[in-house]
């Protein structure tokens, strides 16, 4: 099982150059806007994230990333028409590119960014999130994440890994108003804790994991469509390196074993997805029609189709990344 | 007195000029090694920064490599140029550019003040376990090691394997006996001036070359020669982790540290800037070593070790998936009770058991199609719904995050029987949690009582049996499992012991009381069906009573009954 033979492992390099090459020809559809990549310093973490017509998280999103000890952002706006271009234009640690190619042909935006960062990344500790993805690694309260690159340069890790948790509200989504530059989380603050089913995949090595409230609530019939939860969202990036199907795995496959496999823990974090406030049901009823998203946009149909009530008696409300070590969602490994 | 330091720095190095301008305006003369491998960039700012400082030398710059002798040699080059420049220093403290103390320069020099003539080091013999932790002892001292661990890690090995099968003994002089300990010491200057003088040094030097790590064994050897009042003990706190890198300490930290009984520490994030700022004050407060609680401090680290060599017991998440072939890896976190056969052999087990008996006990989780956990509760801790659908896509995590919701401090226990999805059984008879009790062919009660026509019967009874079997064999082969196996014959006739067996691993504490036990199902028709299948050529274990019908045990009597302990 772990023996993988010659040609096998050909075929994986071969996936990655054409993954790699295919990013570098959809790099000519995203138009530059503005490009301050020219200010960045070596030990510079950078963050990269594309975005449709989500000007109302931006405020909260840069805030919450600045203080983590993100240097620089790379944005690629899908078409937005809500002004958040042009608020993100005149923040000077942003570099913005900007498209209007079909969002579901360039590999759900991996394309851009791959792009992107195999030409403006290497040798630079990368986030790949989406702007409603808030991440939370061991002790972020009182360690920045540049502590947190280090320890892993100093432990030869070159990726970490993130378990993706839904976050929702108690009773309607419409009533779980975000005002602009404040915390969703604070919005739609529970969670669900203990039903998250892990597998592998034995091509990438990478972990599968579903759950979550979304499996429990919007893929009730059919379970094993429920969407991937497993992220390797921070990764040093080398020249060669490509997403493969959002951040869920990454060639080469080394980076994808971010786990440990001899029994202990290595650290990882979690993702805050904070989907479920009241612009979903907006963003629902435009990316119906778009058609655009993931699996047929099946969250989208679902939630539409009725108006479910995602809380129960057992969801937990999200406190710190301690309640999360707790709870056994993610951990601090060797990192004391 | 007078104490003087050695620093050995290779990056960071403003971080550094902190430290050595602390130490300096201490009124304590700093020999400052700055590794060759630095950007010349980096030093000529360090240079401009210290510009103004006195009392700080810069001996010969080495080009230091890990685990080799040019540690020793910037050590050997920097305290001669210390002890040449101070004359009148009295102890020398070895420390590192990432090192900042703990408790003030003024604590420390009349903790020295008091230990007049002692050396602080770590020295303990090669077969002394405080130090060595598994990997190489003995053989730093006896094999060659020309190439470096950091960079050529695989020839290294190699090497290694050759020499030893070549028994290469590499003889140590007779002057010397091999001690290792931390490379961080505060010596007496005559100690160290006697190190540096001694009249075999180019002997000494030559012969620890050659060793693997000397930095952690040349002083700590050399002192044995020349030093009477040996304390074996660091008065710079240093950890390792289960990689065997140095536990960086970050601004968090700051509250636990006075817990060390240490002066300093190593090794600091240098982005720890509440750290920089409160241990380099210029006034602090002692804190008084009678008040250190190092085993608390220690603590800290250890967790960490332990989680990440073998923590997250029960749990598989982006941090952890063990391999098949680790053993010892259990789906649990804790012990729990696989009950087979309980639902044919009793009519309301379950009841009973949480009932009179207030045990952690479940229906059958594994039940085809619908279910629910116990009566109608179909929803568990964390929102782990009783689906079918999403228990059958991965059976094993199912259970995993059944049993991690049901935790508590009573033994968790689920019914299974073996009509039951068979996907889990792999996975649970391999599981060292894992404890079964199974009352063989209990189905034989099940398949009697229902309404089906013989035929039927018959074919049900053909696929359960084959089913029990491989259980059976599973349960035999893995031996990672505990496992009571009763008989149907055994349980008919003494469901006490059965029931005791269960209590056992549920909660040995009410196994001796006795009470009510729960009523049997109906075993009017068993020995009928029994009969019929021996006809039919399905040959089972248990033996029919005479053919004239005997009369049903009454379940009750068995209260009378002692309970026999095995």
């Amino acid at each position: 099982m772990r023996q993988m033979g010659i040609w096998s492992k050909y075929r994986l390099r071969l996936e990655r150059k054409r993954r790699r090459i295919r990013s570098l020809r959809k790099r000519r559809d995203i138009e530059c806007v503005i490009d301050r990549s020219s200010q960045t310093k070596p030990n510079d973490i950078f963050l990269f994230a594309t975005l449709r017509n989500e000007k109302h998280r931006l405020e909260f999103f840069l805030k919450y990333y600045r203080r983590l000890g993100v240097n620089h952002f790379f944005f690629v706006d899908n078409n937005s028409d809500d002004g958040g271009r042009e608020l993100l234009k005149n923040e000077s640690d942003v570099s913005l590119w900007t498209t209007t190619a079909s969002y579901k042909r360039a590999n759900f935006g991996v394309d851009w960014l791959n792009g992107l960062q195999s030409k403006y990344a290497n040798g630079h500790w990368c986030l790949a999130v989406d702007v409603d993805e808030f991440f939370v690694y061991p002790h972020c309260d009182t360690r920045p994440l540049q502590a947190l690159t280090d320890w892993l340069d100093s432990s030869s890790a070159k990726s970490f890994g993130a378990l993706m948790i839904d976050m929702y509200p108690r009773g309607n989504i419409s009533e779980a108003f975000c005002d602009e530059g404040k915390n969703p989380m604070n919005v739609s603050p529970f969670f669900d804790s203990g039903n998250y089913f892990v597998e592998r995949n034995e091509k990438y090595r990478n972990l599968w994991i579903q759950g979550g409230v979304r499996q429990r609530v919007f893929f009730k019939d059919k379970p094993e469509r429920a969407p991937a939860l497993n992220k390797i969202p921070l990764v040093k990036w080398s020249r060669g390196c490509v997403y493969v199907s959002s951040t869920h795995s990454i060639l080469p496959r080394s980076l994808n074993i971010v786990y440990d496999e001899w029994g202990g823990q290595k650290a990882c974090g979690c993702l805050m997805h904070t989907k479920f406030i009241s612009t979903f049901l907006d963003k629902a009823t435009e990316e119906l029609q778009r058609k655009e998203h993931y699996a047929a946009s099946r969250e989208y149909k679902e939630y539409a189709a009725s108006n479910v009530e995602m809380w129960t008696r057992f969801s937990t409300r999200y406190k710190n990344w301690k309640q999360l070590e707790d709870l056994g969602l993610m951990s601090r490994g060797g990192w004391a | 007195m007078k104490l003087g330091f050695i620093i050995l720095a290779h990056r960071d190095l403003h971080r550094t000029v902190q430290l050595v301008r602390f130490l300096a305006n201490n009124d304590c003369p700093v020999s400052l090694h700055i590794d060759q491998n630095t950007s010349l960039e980096e030093v000529n700012e360090l240079m401009a920064d210290l510009n103004h400082v006195k009392n700080v030398v810069y001996p010969k710059r080495e080009k230091c490599g890990w685990g080799q002798f040019s540690i020793v040699q910037a050590t050997l080059n920097a305290a001669e140029v210390l002890l040449e420049n101070h004359p009148d220093v009295t102890n020398v403290f070895m420390a590192s550019g990432s090192c900042l103390p703990v408790r003030p320069i003024k604590q420390l020099k009349a903790f020295l003040e008091r230990h007049k003539d002692i050396d602080f080091i770590e020295s303990f013999s090669e077969r002394d376990e405080r130090w060595v932790k598994g990997g190489l002892d003995q053989e730093r001292f006896t094999l060659y090691f020309p190439l470096s661990w950091r960079k050529y890690r695989y020839a290294f090995d190699r090497l290694i394997d050759l020499q030893r099968m070549l028994n290469v003994n590499r003889a140590v002089p007779k002057h010397i006996s091999p001690h290792m300990g931390s490379q961080w010491w505060c010596l007496t200057a005559p100690t160290l001036k006697k190190i540096i003088e001694d009249p075999d040094r180019q002997e000494n030097d030559r012969y620890f070359s050659k060793c693997w790590i000397p930095d952690e064994s040349y002083f700590q050897s050399l002192v044995r020669n020349h030093s009477e009042h040996i304390r074996p003990q660091s008065l710079t706190f240093s950890i390792f982790d289960a990689q065997g890198k140095p536990f960086l300490l970050y601004d968090d930290h700051l509250n636990d540290l006075p817990k060390t009984n240490a002066f300093f520490v190593r090794k600091v994030w240098p982005g720890s800037h509440k750290l920089y700022h409160h241990l380099l004050k210029t006034k602090r407060k002692n804190f008084p070593l009678s008040n250190t609680n190092e085993e608390a401090f220690n603590e800290i680290f250890s967790r960490a070790n332990a989680i990440s060599t073998t923590g997250g017991k029960g749990q598989a998440l982006q941090g952890r998936y063990p391999n098949s072939a680790v053993k010892n890896t259990s789906m649990a976190h804790d012990d729990f009770g696989v009950l087979i056969g309980f639902g044919y052999l009793f009519q309301d087990f379950v009841d009973w058991a949480r009932e009179a008996k207030g045990l952690n006990v479940f229906h059958n989780i594994f039940k085809p199609r619908q279910f629910t956990f116990y009566k109608k509760i179909a929803l568990a801790k964390g929102n782990l719904a009783a689906d079918a659908k999403l228990r059958d896509m991965n059976p094993k995590s199912y259970l995993s995050n059944f049993l991690k919701s049901q935790r508590s401090d009573k033994c968790t226990a689920v019914m299974y029987d073996v009509s039951d999805n068979q996907k889990i059984i792999p996975d649970i008879t391999r599981d060292e949690c894992a404890h079964f009790v199974v009352v063989q062919e209990a189905w034989l009660l099940s398949v009697a009582n229902n309404e089906m026509k013989l035929k039927g019967k018959i074919m049900q009874a053909k696929i359960l049996q084959a089913r029990e079997r491989k259980i059976l064999q599973a349960l035999k082969e893995d031996k990672h499992a505990g496992c009571t196996i009763f008989s149907l014959e055994e349980a008919l006739n003494t469901p006490g012991l059965v029931l005791q067996a269960a209590l056992q691993i549920l909660d040995p504490e009410t196994r001796a009381q006795p009470t009510a036990i729960p009523q049997l199902v109906d075993t009017l028709k068993l020995d009928r069906l029994v009969r019929k299948l021996s006809k039919s050529g399905v040959s089972v274990n248990f033996k029919p009573g005479k053919k004239r019908k005997k009369p049903q045990k009454p379940a009750k009597k068995e209260i009378i009954k002692p309970y026999v302990v095995k």
